[in-house]
């Protein structure tokens, strides 16, 4: 295997035309994906001679227009489609993928591959995707798992800013191996607002990486983690309006907060919801689950500190 | 037995499209045709769980009232109407004694 080369993320390995954002992987074997670069009307041209597709999934623009597009051929396999933001097929198997991305800014090609396309490969490989950031605190991989907005990227990048290490933004690639999951690291690509980024002091700044630039977000390219790690705990964030200090909190109907935040929804084969269903169950029983509630007034930086104690504690 | 639990007891088994797993306090069982999910109770879950094993829904009672130390008759009866409510859902097959 190519060592020392940054060509992995989400518990694979690519290999053929490079891809942005991938990290050096040094753990064991991953399976491997062929990708190609090609230009966006030849991908068109290729879906549209090869496809009849249905729209599996669908964002628009507040105008209407189509913004974010994944279509499904049982043939083909997956069109990912973003205004801007590139086009991708990937084979029904997941084990080959053309993309064609825009060359700049660097940021938004790696937007569409890191939010949709790789945990989609991910996913069609056996891997199972969560909806959470993850961070290495100390020796621990916590994931952090909070609906779109309320401040997951922020709490994972002030505990970046605090010392800890980049591992995942938005998806947590998971499997179970000898009983436990483990997670695989992410697309190195963090998203985080421009006020909570002007809420973390410049030292702590610099631990987020090379600045790639911003759009309704300032984005970075934090390094990556060299490998999978055990997933140590996993903390839901909640605004908790009726609390009168941040705390760590047990947590109450945990299938349905684990299924509810599995990542690509739209994904609905039998295999991926079997074996989502073994994987969510694994967790459930083998991995410390708390509810981070954040009390009002405090922000990202309280609650990575209320994370980081925790992190500490476990077991 | 209670008249109720006279009625012979059948045999059950449980489709290939459903799976269900263990969540601590809770049972999931999820129906891949379907795509829907069911929560079970621990004792719901056990019972599940002794239906896959066991598959005799008499040889189930009895191992479940030696687990709970629960009178068997009772759960005879609670064992029955969990399986009419699991066969309405389509989450196992209910086959004639035989």
């Amino acid at each position: 295997m190519s060592a020392g080369a940054a060509d992995a993320a989400v518990g694979l390995r690519f290999t053929g035309d490079p891809l942005p954002g991938l990290v050096t992987d040094v753990g064991d074997e991953l399976p491997v994906v062929a990708v190609e670069r090609a230009d966006a009307r030849e991908l068109e041209d290729r879906w549209g001679r090869a496809a009849a597709p249905d729209v599996i999934f669908e964002r628009r623009f507040a105008d209407g227009r189509p913004f974010l597009s994944v279509e499904h051929d049982e043939r083909a396999g997956y069109r990912i489609h973003a205004e801007e933001h590139g086009t991708h097929l990937v084979t029904p198997d997941g084990e080959r993928c053309a993309s064609a991305l825009p060359d700049d800014p660097p940021w938004r090609g790696l937007k569409l591959l890191a939010a949709q396309t790789l945990p989609l490969i991910s996913t069609l490989r056996g891997r199972e995707v969560l909806h959470a950031a993850g961070v290495v605190v100390g020796d621990r991989l916590i994931g952090i798992v909070a609906a779109s907005g309320t401040g997951k990227s922020a709490t994972a990048c002030n505990a970046i800013a605090q010392g800890g290490r980049f591992f995942a933004d938005d998806v947590l690639a998971l499997e179970v191996a000898d009983g436990r999951v483990y997670a695989h690291p992410g697309t190195r690509l963090l998203n985080l607002y421009a006020r909570d980024l002007e809420a973390i002091p410049d030292a702590g700044r610099e631990r987020l990486g090379e600045r790639l630039g911003e759009s309704d977000k300032v984005h970075f390219a934090p390094d990556g983690f060299p490998g999978a790690l055990p997933l140590s705990g996993l903390l839901f964030l909640r605004r908790g309006p009726e609390v009168a200090a941040t705390a760590v909190a047990p947590v109450t109907s945990v299938p349905s907060r684990l299924l509810g935040n599995a990542f690509l929804p739209y994904l609905d084969r039998a295999d991926r919801l079997a074996r989502q269903l073994e994987v969510m169950s694994v967790l459930a029983q083998g991995v410390p689950l708390a509810e981070l509630v954040a009390a009002p007034g405090d922000g990202p930086a309280a609650l990575a500190e209320a994370m980081r104690e925790w992190a500490e504690g476990l077991p | 037995m209670s008249a109720s639990s006279s009625v012979p007891l059948r045999r059950v088994t449980i489709p290939q499209h459903v799976v269900f797993r263990a969540f601590v306090e809770e049972t999931v069982v999820l129906n891949l045709e379907s795509g829907r999910y069911h929560g079970l109770n621990p004792t719901a879950g056990r019972m599940l769980e002794l239906l896959g094993e066991l598959g005799e829904l008499d040889a189930v009672a009895a191992r479940v009232a030696d687990e709970t130390g629960a009178p068997p008759s009772r759960v005879a009866d609670d064992l029955r109407e969990f399986c009419s409510s699991l066969a309405e859902r389509g989450l196992i097959e209910v086959e004639p004694a035989t």
